[in-house]
């Protein structure tokens, strides 16, 4: 299996992630496959608790343990990139401009804007 | 009067000759729902002040003028919120229509409300509602109660209860002709690039397809007429004629079609009573002078392996751009931006679709991409290659739609897997793009409403209509109402 550090801050989770680190280890002393469900969360952006962890992780590891068996069908016939003939392809238009959302339309959604402008915290400390 | 419990084509026959007016059809809806939908919850929203106000308007010999429709939440109607049932959407104000909501609009449809579903559309029995679920109005002989399935559960059972004349839904592995078999209606899977996907949510854009759910074949034909077509904002649509389906319902001679019974889906786990129901409708279609074929789709057994990786990795991407940044929720505990992301996202999204992202994000992961999505993207190609073969010597295919009637609330949903495999039967449609249809066939020996699917070739949608209403022209297993519905 690939392992990785989990080393990126995981912002106000960052101390239930070492917890969790020792529950992924304690895991895969019984099992070889066990997926390393924080570094998946911080791929996909989610902070997950250790309780959900605990739940999410085993969860997922079934259905991983399901999928596998695709591992069974032989593919030794299907071309390397399978295009679907459904699917069109190459499908242009002009490019001209048109009318679209209004700027008001775009930005009402945002959860937080000042004068038109969409506000997030500052990056650059 | 109880115009609430009657068809599109009826209602617009009376609206026709003004025997009737559009706002005579709310004022019945409006007492039905106040009667049942406490109890069912069909709706995530519902707006009787927004539907009157759009009946102001009505152009009464549009094809659907005047009709109530519900809309399923994950599909957008400019002015509404569109929360696809999820925390993170919950105050999203659709900035536009989506292209199938346009064309109903200029057809004269009223909308009526938002039905409820699994969050995302990712479920299959509508209890992942971020807002409650619901209920299937029609429940076990004991009183326990059901799950309307999903995830279009909501638009299921609005039309099952009479709580809407007719619905949207949308089906990427089943989410419209499960629920339309566990509440008894009519639901209709569209060729993949049949209708626009323009303005649906996207889950996985691959097999997604917006789609009708109904009291009537007659009904889904008159919807799909109106939203099918080719759509400059969505580059997946085709630009093939689309026929006037409700005119040619009788147009078919059973005698001349020869259908597939696969054998894959014929084996242990098919609830007896489902199957004995598939059967009689098989001998109805024999009798009538169909030929019958065995057929084998060999990659069955895969459909559900290959779904839940294809469209876990599509919902992964296609949800990352749900960051609390340009709309969605976002979290007030955040303080550095990366936390803006991540807590965001733990806070908007329920577990279900958590899960879905995680899986998703694992399978495309780097080292695993090849073991699993492109290998998924394979058998796919196997699957579709499956139908391609079936129909060089058959017509349509013909099958249950679901392995069991509608189970228990609470049955199913701490074990995933076992959720997953609800959609045994209705994938396949999806992974190779064929339409399908979900009718009422013989219901169980519990009198609980069972689905006939049938499916066919690429844009054979007006074959599956024609197949699908000789069946219900002749049984009445669509006119049936759950206990207390009968008014």
């Amino acid at each position: 299996m690939r392992r990785k550090q989990i080393s990126a801050s995981f912002g106000r989770n960052d101390l239930k992630a070492c917890d969790l680190i020792s529950i992924r280890l304690n895991r895969q002393s019984v099992s070889k496959d066990s997926i390393h469900i924080q570094e998946v969360a911080k791929l996909a952006r989610i902070a997950i608790d250790s309780e959900e962890a605990e739940v999410l992780g085993p969860q997922l590891e079934k259905v991983v343990d399901y999928i596998k068996q695709l591992e069974k069908v032989d593919i030794s016939a299907v071309p390397d990139t399978p295009i679907d003939p459904a699917l069109p392809t190459n499908v242009l238009r002009d490019d001209l401009p048109k009318e679209s959302l209004s700027h008001e339309d775009a930005i009402h959604n945002a959860p937080k804007s000042n004068q038109g402008e969409i506000v997030m915290p500052k990056i650059v400390e | 009067m109880s115009l609430h419990t009657e068809s599109i084509t009826s209602l617009r026959h009376q609206l026709s000759s003004k025997a009737i007016s559009p706002g005579d059809i709310l004022d019945d809806l409006e007492t039905q729902t106040k009667q049942h939908e406490p109890e069912i919850h069909a709706y995530r929203d519902l707006n009787f002040d927004f539907a009157r106000e759009q009946v102001q308007s009505v152009d009464l010999d549009a094809p659907l003028g005047g009709i109530p429709i519900a809309i399923k939440d994950n599909i957008n109607v400019t002015g509404q919120t569109t929360a696809c049932a999820s925390r993170m959407l919950e105050n999203f104000l659709s900035p536009y229509d989506a292209t199938v909501i346009k064309k109903l609009r200029e057809a004269g449809a009223i909308f009526l409300g938002r039905a409820n579903m699994d969050e995302f559309a990712m479920g299959s029995s509508c209890e992942f509602s971020a807002f409650g679920p619901t209920y299937n109005p029609w429940k076990k002989s004991d009183g326990t109660q059901l799950v309307p399935g999903g995830s279009s559960g909501g638009s299921a059972a609005a039309v099952a209860g009479d709580l809407a004349i007719a619905a949207l839904g949308s089906d990427t592995g089943g989410s419209i002709r499960q629920p339309a078999s566990f509440c008894g209606v009519t639901g209709l899977k569209p060729t993949y690039g049949r209708v626009s996907r323009y303005g649906l949510v996207a889950f996985a854009s691959s097999l997604d397809q917006i789609g009708p759910l109904t009291k009537t074949v007659e009904d889904a034909a008159l919807l799909l007429e109106v939203i099918a077509g080719e759509d400059p904002m969505e580059n997946t649509s085709r630009p093939i004629e689309v026929p006037p389906y409700s005119k040619t319902l009788s147009g078919l001679s059973i005698q001349d079609l020869t259908i597939g019974v696969p054998k894959e889906y014929f084996i242990d786990g098919l609830d007896s009573d489902v199957e004995k129901s598939i059967q009689s409708a098989i001998q109805w279609y024999e009798k009538n002078g169909a030929t019958l074929k065995e057929i084998s789709l060999p990659h069955t057994e895969s459909g559900t392996a290959v779904y839940y990786i294809i469209a876990t990795a599509e919902a992964s991407a296609n949800l990352a751009r749900f960051d609390g940044v340009r709309y969605g929720h976002r979290s007030s505990s955040a303080e550095k931006m990366i936390d803006v992301y991540s807590a965001s996202r733990e806070e908007g999204f329920g577990e279900e679709v958590k899960r879905r992202i995680l899986l998703g994000t694992y399978t495309l992961s780097s080292g695993y991409y090849d073991a699993y999505y492109n290998r998924a993207q394979k058998v796919k190609y196997l699957i579709r290659q499956d139908f391609e073969n079936a129909f060089k010597t058959c017509d349509l295919i013909i099958t249950p739609t679901a392995p069991y009637t509608a189970f228990p609330v609470g049955d199913k949903i701490d074990d995933p897997l076992l959720m997953y495999l609800n959609d045994v039967y209705t994938i396949a449609a999806n992974l190779s793009g064929v339409p399908a249809i979900s009718i009422p066939a013989q219901p169980s020996s519990e009198g609980l409403p069972i689905g006939l699917q049938l499916m066919g070739p690429h844009f054979a949608e007006e074959r599956l209509l024609q197949a699908a209403h000789a069946f219900q022209s002749a049984h009445d297993y669509h006119h049936l109402k759950p206990e207390g519905f009968n008014q």
